[in-house]
């Protein structure tokens, strides 16, 4: 069952916001001397082979966006919110994103930074801010956020045909998450690099704590 | 008397015929079911009859009764009593009375014999075969084999693309060394147990007349020399494993085949609305073949025992050896499941090998296809994929998971070097270059640059030998160096594959005192040479450290030192970071792969600690700045010094 029923005037006015906000798209890592340090507060220009997401402007070389559908047994998502909207966000920094934690086993070689722009309060819409950086050349790079329970995402995903090292890959997404909803997304990154096919599923909390204190973990290899 | 004509008349020819097609009519010679005729008159045949199937017990004496035979026109005068089928063959007391009898023979499961009674008439005449079956169960109070085959349901990857699992097609396969019970019907007792053997077949020895039903369990055990341990349960469910009963019960001494067939419980379309019983299985038959792979070359291993968590795994798919050792499977099937992806499994179980058989120094943590590592990382990673293509015979390793619309795998050749002059290129830093390498060294096939076919034996010695006691820390460098130590007449052929990884083969050793081979991306001073010369009381070493490549394992986070004492004593070791905010400076010691000092506290910097250090012995000394180096991200990465001080 689709997700965001939005009517066709609201969803004009979000995607004229989103587009606004994706001119941002594609910037260079803050770290990489090669390139200007990013600019949060004005939109840089969009790399030529950022594609935006499937419903607000697609390029022609996007692949179709993924069907937001629930799996098969999964029950009926909460009805949205009667609370509007959020309007899209200027990009956050690079840095002051989180990095989402991949699956342990040999992943796609490139970074998931992820931010949302307030408290995922339940029935709140939020919008999630998702950057891919590419640890090595490569293309087919996708990004698509999974569904979960008691979770309603604005449908798209990111498909690029060509991804580059250190390049900065964004994405936004509405996400509306009900009192009892799963506690994180999984975001799924694809990439074909010349050694081969990638995947990897990444952790993206609504509550991401903080990093501050050194963790122990044990090794997992 | 009556004279016979030299030649045969019209009319006894007649005679013959009908007598050829068992009609009446005079002529002489009988043949068996056929009626005769004997100085004139017909003779009809005689009715054998055996009597009526017995079931009886082992010891005791079966008369066959052949007594209800008739003849309708006269008697019967005779019997012939045979065996005709079933083991063992018994003796009868006499084949041509009309109740012979023998002891019921020892059987351990029932056992039907069937015997077969000709009667032949007071006029020669013979009937045709009547036949009786003798069930003999085994005695009362003894034991009886139940033997069956179990198999399990893997589901294949689609044969075209990446398409993932084809869950539409699963095929049975022997569950080879798995644990069967036989358990009471009633008390849920387990009155046997034993294991399948290679072919998936397994025998119980069970009381006989018992009711029992059979469960297996998803367990490898064995003991004696070689032995093994290892069982796959529901990671956060207890320990014990999972087990799949075979619907219904029986009578021990039924006899027959008892097989089991464990399906995987998902539909074509890749849902499950219950439980997965194959899954454990193909997980452990993977494992299963894993072992084979090292017994192959060293046949009296002992294996440490090893838990696979499936079921309930959402963190990842990995091996640790904290608390126990443990393969961690995922069992997702909304996204990543890895029990039938056998490359997985086998590379986890990879880990395993080296870890308790070689050297692991291997520090973890999430990497990608095309990453440019820590060595140590590159080489761990590495060897378990490549020990997956050896285990498998298969250099296309496969991961599959559903993006949510289709089922779909990531795939790479082990056999395909990594390129030159992009970013994952190859490299003494890359996981692709040491899987490619060692498979190149092992596998027959004599691709480009690869005219060696060594096996897993050669590899095998040098794991548990130089690698396992090596000063430096296990890396493509302590391994090469190693092979081409013990094996000089393939130093040449050696190199060859080692070049053609972009690693300096002049001079190479342990610690890659000769490697030159930059990382284009990758801060120079950051990557090589991988160990720094330091000296006790010499003063400050400082060293770059970058995030260039990523960080936690990746090239250039960690930077080694080495230092040898001339005397024993305790040193004093000093770290400090450039860091400009929030510096954290953190090390490790180690001799030989043991950690004898760890020193990673929190800020304020530096980083300090104090270690009995043994004369002439070499110490490795790891160390980094936690915002490039921890594995969870800490501060902001970026380009360091770190200043080392021991005194």
């Amino acid at each position: 069952m689709p997700t965001n029923k939005l009517d066709v005037s609201i969803r004009t006015a979000l995607g004229a916001l989103l587009m606004t906000a994706l001119l941002a798209g594609c910037s260079k890592h803050a770290t990489d001397a090669a390139v200007p340090p990013e600019t949060p507060a004005q939109p840089a220009p969009a790399a030529p082979d950022a594609t935006p997401p499937a419903d607000v402007l697609p390029a022609p070389e996007a692949a179709p966006a993924a069907p937001v559908q629930p799996p098969p047994d999964a029950p009926p998502p909460t009805e949205p919110s009667a609370a509007p909207k959020p309007t899209a966000a200027a990009e956050p920094s690079l840095d002051s994103m989180k990095l989402a934690t991949p699956s342990a086993k040999l992943s796609v070689a490139a970074d998931l930074r992820y931010q949302f722009d307030g408290a995922a309060l339940p029935n709140q819409p939020v919008i999630l801010h998702l950057a891919a950086v590419p640890r090595v050349s490569g293309g087919k790079l996708s990004v698509i956020v999974r569904e979960a329970d008691g979770v309603q995402l604005s449908p798209g995903a990111l498909s690029l045909q060509k991804a580059g090292r250190a390049d900065v890959y964004r994405q936004q997404f509405s996400v509306t998450r009900s009192a009892h909803a799963a506690t994180e997304l999984a975001v799924l990154l694809t990439m074909e690099t010349s050694g081969g096919s990638a995947f990897g599923f990444f952790s993206v909390p609504f509550d991401s704590g903080t990093n501050a204190q050194k963790q122990d973990s044990v090794k997992q290899r | 008397m009556r004279k016979y004509s030299r030649g045969l008349t019209l009319a006894g020819i007649a005679a013959l015929l009908l007598s050829a097609c068992g009609g009446g009519g005079g002529g002489g010679g009988s043949s068996s079911s056929s009626s005769s005729s004997s100085g004139g008159g017909s003779n009809v045949a005689p009715i054998a009859s055996a009597g009526t199937n017995q079931t009886v017990t082992s010891g005791v004496t079966v008369t066959l009764n052949g007594t209800a035979s008739s003849d309708p026109d006269g008697s019967v005068a005779g019997y012939a009593w045979s065996q005709t089928s079933g083991a063992p063959t018994v003796t009868l007391t006499s084949g041509t009375t009309s109740q012979p009898t023998f002891p019921a023979p020892t059987v351990t499961t029932a056992a039907t014999l069937t015997f077969s009674l000709v009667v032949t008439d007071n006029r020669g005449a013979t009937s045709p075969a009547a036949s009786v079956n003798v069930t003999v169960n085994p005695a009362a109070g003894s034991n009886v084999n139940v033997t069956g085959a179990v198999t399990f349901a893997r589901v294949p990857f689609a044969a075209t693309g990446n398409r993932g699992l084809d869950y539409a097609n699963p095929v049975q396969r022997p569950a080879r060394g798995v644990t069967v019970r036989a358990k009471d019907a009633g008390t849920q007792a387990v009155l046997a147990t034993g294991s399948t053997d290679e072919t998936g077949n397994y025998t119980l020895s069970v009381a006989s007349n018992t009711t029992i039903a059979i469960e297996v369990v998803a367990r490898l055990q064995r003991t004696g020399t070689p032995s093994w341990d290892v069982r796959a349960q529901d990671g956060i469910s207890g320990n014990s494993p999972y087990t799949y009963a075979l619907a219904g019960s029986f009578n021990s001494s039924a006899g027959g085949s008892h097989n089991v067939a464990i399906p995987t419980g998902i539909s074509a379309a890749g849902v499950a609305p219950g439980a997965r019983p194959s899954g454990p299985f193909a997980a452990l038959d993977t494992i299963y073949q894993g072992m084979q792979t090292i017994l192959g070359v060293a046949p009296n291993t002992i294996f440490p025992a090893l838990i696979v968590d499936w079921g309930s795994q959402a963190d990842g798919t990995f091996f640790t050896a904290g608390g126990g050792q443990h393969i961690a499977l995922l069992s997702d099937l909304t996204k990543d499941t890895d029990e039938f992806d056998q490359h997985v499994v086998a590379h986890e179980f990879g880990h395993y090998i080296e870890h308790n058989f070689s050297r692991a120094d291997n520090i973890g943590g999430a990497h990608g296809l095309g990453d440019m590592l820590d060595i140590r990382v590159a080489f761990g990673e590495g060897f378990g994929y490549a020990f997956a293509a050896m285990v498998l015979n298969d250099p296309i390793a496969r991961d599959s998971y559903f993006d949510g619309t289709l089922q779909r795998s990531g795939s790479f050749n082990v056999e395909t070097n990594p390129p030159t002059g992009s970013d994952d290129q190859a490299c003494w830093c890359s996981e692709s270059s040491v899987w490619s390498l060692l498979w190149d060294l092992y596998d027959a096939n004599a691709d480009a640059n690869d005219t060696l076919a060594l096996g897993f034996g050669p590899l095998w010695s040098v794991l548990i030998g130089a690698q396992k006691d090596t000063p430096a820390f296990t890396s493509v460098f302590s391994f090469v160096s190693a092979l081409k130590a013990a094996r000089p007449a393939d130093a040449a052929a050696i190199d060859t594959l080692v070049a053609a990884q972009q690693i300096t083969t002049a001079g190479i050793d342990a610690f890659a005192t000769t490697e030159s081979h930059f990382v284009p991306g990758v801060s120079p001073l950051a990557s090589l040479p991988l160990y720094t010369n330091i000296s006790v009381g010499a003063g400050p070493v400082t060293i770059a450290t970058t995030d260039d490549a990523g960080h936690h394992n990746k090239l250039g986070t960690h930077r080694y030192f080495r230092f040898t004492p001339t005397s024993p004593g305790t040193v004093n070791i000093s770290v400090s970071s450039s860091n400009p905010s929030n510096p954290d400076p953190d090390f490790r010691v180690f001799r030989a792969g043991t950690p004898v000092l760890n020193e990673e506290d929190p800020p304020p910097q530096p980083e300090t600690g104090s270690l009995t250090v043994a004369a002439n012995t070499t110490y490795v000394l790891d160390v980094y700045d936690c915002a490039n180096g921890c594995d969870t991200v800490q501060g902001t990465a970026g380009d360091f010094s770190l200043t080392v001080t021991i005194n």
